[in-house]
C-alpha cells in the first residue's frame, strides 16, 4: 500500500472504532480495531519519514528498532500485548479499552507530526 | 528479601540467539522490576511442539511475567516502564530467529481466564522465581 492509503485505512478504523469506545460488548472489537489503525499509522509514519515500511505486522517492532524507532516499537508492542491479551481471555474492561486507545493516539500523533 | 532462585530449565531445543534473548529479557525485568516474583515459558515452545525456524512463520516464545501486586491492572500501569524494559533486551538482540513475548500478571492472576493460567501451569517451565510462586504454579 502506498503511505496515503496506510492514512486512510487508518482514518477509516478510526472513525469506526471511536463511537463504540463505550459500548461494554464492543471493547474487544475497538481494541482490535486501535490495533489495525496503529498498524496503518506505522506503515503511513514510516513510509514518510524512512521511505520505508512494512505490509505485515509481523516482527513490525524488530523492524521499528531498525529505523531507530525505539520509542514506536514499545507502543506498538504495548498495543500487540492488549490485543493479544483479549485473545487470551483477559480482561477487557473500560480502563484496557482506553489504554488501547492512548497507545493509538501516541501512534497517530508520532505518524502525523 | 526473598531469595533469588533461577533454575536452569532453558529449553535446549531453542537456538542459541534466542535463548540468549530470553536470558536477557529475564535479566533486565528481573533487575529493573523488584516485584518480579516469577517468569514461565508457556505455548508450544514449552510443549517443545514449536514451528521451527524453516517454516514461514516460527513459533513465538511466550513467556508470562508475574508481579508481587494485587493490582489486575499492574501490566497497564507500570506498562510504559515495562514496554520500556522489554525494548532494553529486544534492541540488542535484533537478530534472533524467534520474537519473544511476555504477558504480565499480578500474582493473584484474577484478571486472566482460568483456563489460560491452567494451560500455563501444566504445561509451564518456570524460568526464574524470587519467593514463593503463586498457588496454581507452586504444585
Amino acid at each position: 500500500m502506498l503511505a496515503e492509503a496506510h492514512r486512510q485505512a487508518a482514518e477509516d478504523i478510526e472513525q469506526t472504532i471511536l463511537p463504540l469506545q463505550t459500548a461494554s460488548y464492543a471493547a474487544r472489537v475497538v481494541i482490535e480495531g486501535a490495533w489495525g489503525a496503529a498498524f496503518h499509522w506505522i506503515g503511513y509514519g514510516c513510509a514518510t519519514k524512512h521511505q520505508s515500511h512494512q505490509e505485515s505486522h509481523a516482527r513490525l517492532g524488530t523492524f521499528l528498532r531498525r529505523q531507530g524507532e525505539e520509542a514506536v516499537a514499545e507502543w506498538w508492542e504495548n498495543l500487540d500485548y492488549v490485543r493479544q491479551g483479549g485473545w487470551y481471555g483477559k480482561n477487557t474492561d473500560s480502563m484496557v479499552v482506553q489504554h488501547a486507545l492512548d497507545l493509538l493516539e501516541r501512534i497517530r500523533r508520532w505518524a502525523t507530526q | 528479601m526473598p531469595s533469588v532462585n533461577r533454575t536452569n530449565t532453558l529449553p535446549s531445543w531453542l537456538d542459541s540467539e534466542t535463548l540468549d534473548l530470553i536470558k536477557d529479557v529475564i535479566g533486565v525485568l528481573s533487575e529493573r522490576h523488584p516485584d518480579l516474583i516469577a517468569v514461565i515459558l508457556y505455548g508450544s515452545v514449552a510443549r517443545h511442539e514449536e514451528r521451527s525456524l524453516e517454516a514461514p512463520n516460527p513459533s513465538d516464545v511466550d513467556l508470562l511475567a508475574v508481579l508481587d501486586s494485587d493490582d489486575p491492572h499492574v501490566d497497564l500501569h507500570q506498562g510504559d516502564a515495562l514496554f520500556h524494559t522489554l525494548g532494553l533486551a529486544y534492541n540488542r538482540h535484533l537478530d534472533a530467529p524467534r520474537e519473544v513475548k511476555v504477558m504480565f500478571s499480578s500474582r493473584t492472576l484474577q484478571e486472566w481466564d482460568p483456563t489460560f493460567i491452567a494451560n500455563v501451569a501444566h504445561d509451564g517451565i518456570v524460568l526464574f522465581t524470587r519467593g514463593s510462586l503463586p498457588a496454581p504454579f507452586a504444585a
